[in-house]
Formats: C-alpha cells, structure tokens, sequence
C-alpha cells in the first residue's frame, strides 16, 4: 500500500490551515506596538495641555507666590491626573501636586501603584504565560536592536532644591521643553516631563513641570498583551483539537473508503466484499453508498456477462449437436464410397467442432477466476513442470521438426499454484512460439528467478511482433496469423488470453517483447513460493 | 429391424432436430426409438411402459431430465440412463445426485459415440442377466488384473480389493486405457480418446475432471487408494 505523503494528506492541510488562523491574534500583538506609540502621543498631548492651562491660569492671575500655586494646583485637584509642578524662573518648586496636603488630593500613581505590572502581585503562571511570550521579543530586544541612547533616571529631581533639568531650562528661556526619564523605583516604565514657560507681560516668570509615568499605559499593554497570548494558546488547542477532530471525522473514513476501494478488487479482477456505510449521514456516508450501489452494478455486470457466456454456449451447443449429428448421419448413410460429399461432410464435422471448441474457450475464459478460486494449489517445481512439458513437445510428432532448448535454474523454484494452470500456461506459450517459428527452427524456453518472481521465458525464431501489436496480442480472438487452421488446439486467438486470465490470477504478470534480430519473447512472471 | 424383440429406447430432448437425428440412428441401428420433447410427455408414457434405455436431456421445458430421472427411480433403480447436456459443469452436479446415470454426453455429441454407449450398456446388462441365470462365472480372456484391481472388460465391471466401484462408461473407458498398461503415462488426449474411441472431435479439457471423479468413486470404497497419479505436464498413469 503506498504511504501517502504527509503533506498532501488533507489532515495536515487542516491543522496547518487551522494553525495559520491561529496565529493572526499573534499578528495584532505585533500590532500593539504602533498602539503603544499613537498612546505615549497622546499621553505628551495630554501633558502639555495640562502644562499649558495651568501656565495660562497663572499667567494672567495674581503674582505668582506658593499660596497662589497651590490653590491653583488644588483647584485642578480633580481634572488631571499628572504630576504638575510649578517653579519660579530660579527653578524652585512653588507647589507640586504630589505634595499637597493629604486627604485633599490622593496622588493618582500611587493609588495604582498596587497594582505595578513588576512581577508582584501577578499570579506565577500568568508571569510564566508572559514571559514565555514575550521571550522572542526579548532576545530581539537584547541582540538584534541597536543600543538604546541612555536616559536620565527619573530619580534626577530627587532632593534638589532647584528643578533645573534640561526641559526646565528651555522653559525657562521661553520655549517648550521635554525629557523622558526612567520612572524611579526600578520600574520598567518611563516618565514624561514636559516643561512649559508662565509669562506675564512677556516676562518668564516660571515655569509648569508637568510629569506622567508611561506606567499605566505598559501596564494596559500588558494585560492586552496577556489576554491576546492566553487566547493564542486556546485557540492553538483548539485547532489541533478540531484538527484532530476533522482528521477523525473525515480523512480516517475517507482512507478506509479507499483501502476498502483497493480491496474489493481481488487480484484475479473479482469485486470482494462491499463498501460500509457504517450508518453515517454524511457525504462520506453518501460516498460510500454511492461507491457500493457502483460495485453492486460492476458485480451484477460481472455475473451477467459469465452468465451469459455460459448461456451463450449451452444455446449454441444444441444446433451444433444437431448440425454434428445430422452430417455424421448423412455420411453414414452415404458409405465411404462417396468421396466428394464426404469431403465435405468432414469439413461440416470438422468446423462444428471447432465451432464447440471456441463456445468452450469463451466460457472457459470468462469464469476462468470463478474456476481458479476453487481449485486446489499445490507448490509447483517450474523447473521439473517445463522439463516434462518440454519432453512431451519434444514427443509430439512434428513436422516442422523443430528443437527445443530448456535451461533451468540448478536451485528450485517453486510456485504455489494448481498445475494444470501452468501446464495450460507452458503449453500455449510454447505452441504459440511453435506456430512462429518456421521449420527446423528452435525455441528457446527459460525458468530463471528475478527479484523474488519466478520467470519463464520462451523465445521463438519468428518473425517477432510488429511493434503495434505488442498489446493486442493477450486480447480475445486477436490474432496474427494468416491462417488460423495453422494452429492446432482450437483456441485460435484465445492461447495467450487465457495465458493472461490465468497469469493475472496468481498475481503475475506477462510480456511480450520482440526481439532485435527476429523472434518473439514471452515473460510470464508469477510470485515465488517462500521456502 | 423394427420388430418388436428389439430394444426400445425413449430419447427426451426439447429440440426437434436432436430427437429426429436420435430416432433416425437409432432406428437405423436396430433400436426401436420413441421421441418425447419434454419430461412430462415421457414420464406419462413411462408410467404405463418403461423401455429397454432412455436417453434425456437434462434442460428441458415443463419437467427436466433430473426431475424425470427421479421418477424413473422411484420405479426401477437400476433402469438404464444416459444423460445429454449442453453444460459440461453441470456433470459433477448431475453424479452428486446420485440419480445413478449410467453414462452421459456433452453436447454436441457423436451419434457414432452415442451408439455404442448404448450398445456397452446393454452388454452389460446381458452379462448380468446372464450371471444370474446361468451362474456362469466370467470368463478369464476379458479380465485385466492389476494388484487390487480388477477389470471386468466384458460385463464393465470395476472392483478394487474386492469392493465394486460403479463407474460410468466414460470412466470405465479411461480406467481400462490407464490399467491395461500400468505405469505408462496418458496424456490428457489419450485419455479422452480411450473415452470416446468412435468421436474424431473430442475435446482434451474435461480429461482432468474425469480423473478427479474415478479417484473420487475409488476414495469412496478404499480411502488409502492412490494408484492414479498425476504427471503435470504429461498426464497420468495407473500404478
């Protein structure tokens, strides 16, 4: 039976396809990336807006003092969520919002802060989940991308007095001013510091820190980037299980159907056994009604046509007998004085005969298997079967006196197989290769053993067979002769098609090959007996 | 010759040719012959007479030779028959119904063979008769021995070791051809030629088939019995 390639079958097709789809929330996690960057945008927006309202309220307020600061901050209390700082044009802090008396303002980072996205706090297979997701962006991170530019610790601020950073500074000279700094506290996050200058009457007076940790924004990400690989992995379960599913469902029914299909065909060409539908309703279930209700109509056909031969033959058997009969009855009658009418009589004789022994040949072929399954097989030794075969063609007076060589193997071959089959096998292919070859010639029989086949060769001095032809001649009633009578046996045209039907049904196979410089050879190889 | 001391043979067959050929030579060979095409008509005129032999197709219209052959045998079992078939196959059906058919033929048949069928199963029928009323023992000249083997060629009688195997003409034939000569090897056409000596057309094929049922019949009365054996490729040979 032939292995079917893994890539063709239609279960892999499946779980590959299944697979692909599996794969497009993978896809969309990639695509958090642009996500990430368009909410930092915003994020910095969102900075400067806050920076820019709280400068403008101060700008055109009273002077700008600590007490007038942080009522401002205080009032903004609840529209932002940023830390705003605001500093006198020295850079000192005047008032910042994370300072501010408690209870009055709960420090918005803070209060998230329970729930960092650090590795506390996280239930141990989720981080695991995680980890293992994101341990291809990680070696990518780690050796395929450039080195990052360093960044200020967001630990810069800490402790000084003056708040002269970079962005402060380009604030303080009238122009809006940014920094991103590594959130403290050894977060993964970064924060944002957006400077903007507070003006009055063209005079910097000051300036608005504004800062925001990234923080919340990873941590989003995060989850989403969790989420996404925890329905990657069912789904993933989920394809090969519905692989495995469909697999089960329909490429294991369907391959039964077509080893069923190899099956039902014997080697002798006889339909054995029938397809099950095993009750299914589906289109397997239909195929395989639809292919049994095909192999009932091949049996029926089959059963018709070796019906009808032998019909045929008893039918035509009657008015042989009678035409048979009434010539031997006329001949009688007349007496062996009458010469004319008797060669003639002999003739009606003669080709009735010859008319039942066609009728016989025609029926004998078509139920040739139904005949073989029943009778019994013995092991044969080819070598002893062709060496009294051959004595006997040796025997048979001739007169074309025509030698025959046999060369057979000194080790045994045998086959399994009822002998009279293979006497009928050597005898037609050799009185085939006997009504070839022209007087005084020679034929060349040969047993010999080739890859675990037993071969028999007979090679004739013929004329060989025209190219054309070479298939046609293990058809029924083809024949190349110009004179069928040649033939002595009756089977005219019917020799090497039942040297076929019979090969076929020991699971063999014959050839005729025509020789280069003249003569027809006939191969028949049948399988080896195991010793 | 169509006087009524002569045998009267009833031939059945469906087709008129055959039954006019059949009549034609049997009456010509000093048989008185009545035809019947079909079983019915043979068996209502049997009922009131049975003949000297018969002669029956086997399918025929209404009641086939089988059928016939059974109602024959309810009367009279040894009452001679020989069967006409068109089906060769349908022989190893015929003989394992035992309905005790003393020969048959195969379509389309030898009229010369046929007659002298008919003529052995007569002699053999006189040979008996003649056993039993003059007690007459069988004359030495007609007795082919061969070890556990004994031809009768006169009465067409088989025994082996003693016991009496019924064999048809066909396979009686056959036997003698393979014992006459012990250890010689027949072919296949050799065989059918011993089995049918007055038909020039006989077909090789069932040769095989006729052995089987000879080393059937002997397996029956000695099942250690081998002495037919088989040469593939040549033939057979009695030993």
């Amino acid at each position: 039976m032939k292995q079917h390639n893994l890539l063709s079958s239609i279960s892999f097709r499946l779980l590959a396809f299944n697979i692909l789809i599996v794969f497009f929330p993978v896809a969309s996690m990639l695509f958090l990336k642009t996500f990430e960057e368009q909410l930092l945008q915003s994020l910095e927006h969102a900075l400067v807006q806050q920076g820019r309202i709280t400068a403008a309220a101060l700008s055109g307020g009273p002077e700008l003092t600590r007490g007038n600061a942080e009522r401002l901050l205080l009032r903004l209390e609840k529209q932002h969520d940023a830390r705003i700082r605001i500093l006198d044009r020295e850079g000192r802090v005047l008032a910042d919002s994370s300072v501010l008396p408690k209870g009055i303002l709960e420090p918005a980072s803070q209060a998230r802060s329970v729930s960092a996205p650090d590795d506390e706090g996280r239930e141990p297979s989720e981080r695991f989940l995680y980890r293992m997701a994101s341990f291809p962006v990680r070696l990518m991170r780690n050796y395929l991308l450039p080195p990052a530019v360093p960044i200020e610790s967001g630990d810069f601020y800490q402790g000084r007095e003056r708040l002269l950073g970079e962005e402060v500074l380009t604030a303080l000279q009238g122009r809006y001013g940014a920094v991103t700094r590594i959130s403290s506290g050894g977060q993964r996050s970064v924060t944002l510091y957006s400077a903007l200058p507070i003006r009055r009457e063209a005079q910097i007076i000051g300036a608005v820190l504004v800062s925001q940790s990234t923080f919340r924004i990873l941590q989003d990400l995060y989850s989403v980037r969790l989420d996404i690989f925890k329905i990657f992995l069912i789904s993933l379960l989920a394809a090969v299980l519905i692989s495995i599913l469909v697999s089960l469902t329909i490429s294991r029914p369907l391959k039964k159907l077509s080893g069923k299909a190899r099956e039902i065909f014997t080697p002798r060409g006889k339909l054995q056994g029938r397809f099950s539908t095993g009750n299914r309703k589906d289109e397997i279930g239909e195929l395989a009604g639809a292919l049994d209700r095909l192999t009932e109509k091949l049996r029926e056909h089959i059963s018709f046509i070796e019906s009808f031969a032998s019909d045929i033959s008893h039918e035509l058997k009657n008015p042989i007998a009678s035409i048979r009969s009434s010539a031997e009855i006329v001949a009688d009658t007349l007496g062996p004085d009458n010469d004319e009418t008797g060669k003639f009589l002999t003739i009606i004789q003669r080709e009735a005969s010859r008319m039942e022994r066609l009728i016989s040949a025609v029926r004998d072929i078509t139920s040739i298997d139904a005949r073989m399954e029943e009778e019994d097989k013995e092991e044969v030794d080819l070598g002893v079967l062709a060496g009294l075969i051959v004595e006997g063609f040796k025997l048979r007076a001739d007169n074309k006196r025509i030698s025959f060589h046999l060369k057979i193997p000194e080790k045994k071959i045998t086959v399994s197989a009822a002998p009279h089959r293979l006497t009928q096998v050597f005898e037609n292919i050799i009185n085939n290769a006997v009504s070839f070859t022209p007087p005084e010639g020679s034929v060349f029989v040969r047993i010999y053993q080739e890859n675990q086949q037993a071969c028999i060769t007979v090679l004739d001095e013929g004329p060989g067979i025209p190219e054309d032809i070479t298939d046609k001649i293990f058809t029924r009633f083809f024949s190349s002769r110009s004179n069928k009578q040649d033939f002595d046996g009756g089977h005219a045209g019917l020799g090497l098609a039942i040297v076929q039907a019979i090969v076929r049904g020991y699971s063999g196979t014959v050839e005729a090959v025509s020789k280069k410089d003249g003569g027809a050879c006939l191969t028949v190889r049948l399988p080896k007996s195991v010793e | 010759m169509d006087d009524d001391s002569s045998p009267l043979i009833f031939c059945v067959d469906d087709e008129e040719s055959i039954r006019t050929a059949l009549t034609f030579s049997l009456n010509k060979a000093g048989y008185r012959a009545e035809a019947f095409s079909n079983g019915v008509e043979a068996w209502s005129r049997m009922r009131k007479e049975l003949p000297d032999l018969a002669v029956i197709d086997i399918i025929m219209p209404k009641m086939d030779g089988l059928e016939l052959c059974r109602k024959i045998r309810r009367i009279s079992e040894t009452f001679p028959i020989i069967f006409l078939t068109s089906k060769d196959d349908e022989i190893d059906r015929i003989l394992g119904l035992e309905l005790g058919a003393d020969d048959y033929l195969t379509k389309p048949f030898s009229m010369r063979e046929l007659l002298a069928r008919i003529k052995v199963i007569f002699r053999r029928i006189e040979a008996y008769r003649k056993d039993a009323d003059t007690g007459e023992t069988e004359s030495s000249e007609f007795i082919i021995i061969s070890g556990p083997l004994k031809i009768d060629t006169c009465r067409f009688t088989v025994t082996w070791k003693g016991i009496s195997v019924a064999l048809t003409v066909t396979e009686f034939r056959i036997l003698e051809a393979l014992a006459k000569d012990p250890g010689r090897v027949l072919n296949r056409e050799q065989i059918m030629q011993a089995a049918y000596p007055e038909d020039l057309y006989v077909s090789d094929r069932s040769a095989d088939s006729h052995i089987k049922r000879i080393r059937k019949k002997f397996l029956a009365a000695d099942p250690g019995f081998s002495g037919i054996e088989a040469i593939y490729g040549l033939g057979y040979k009695f030993e």
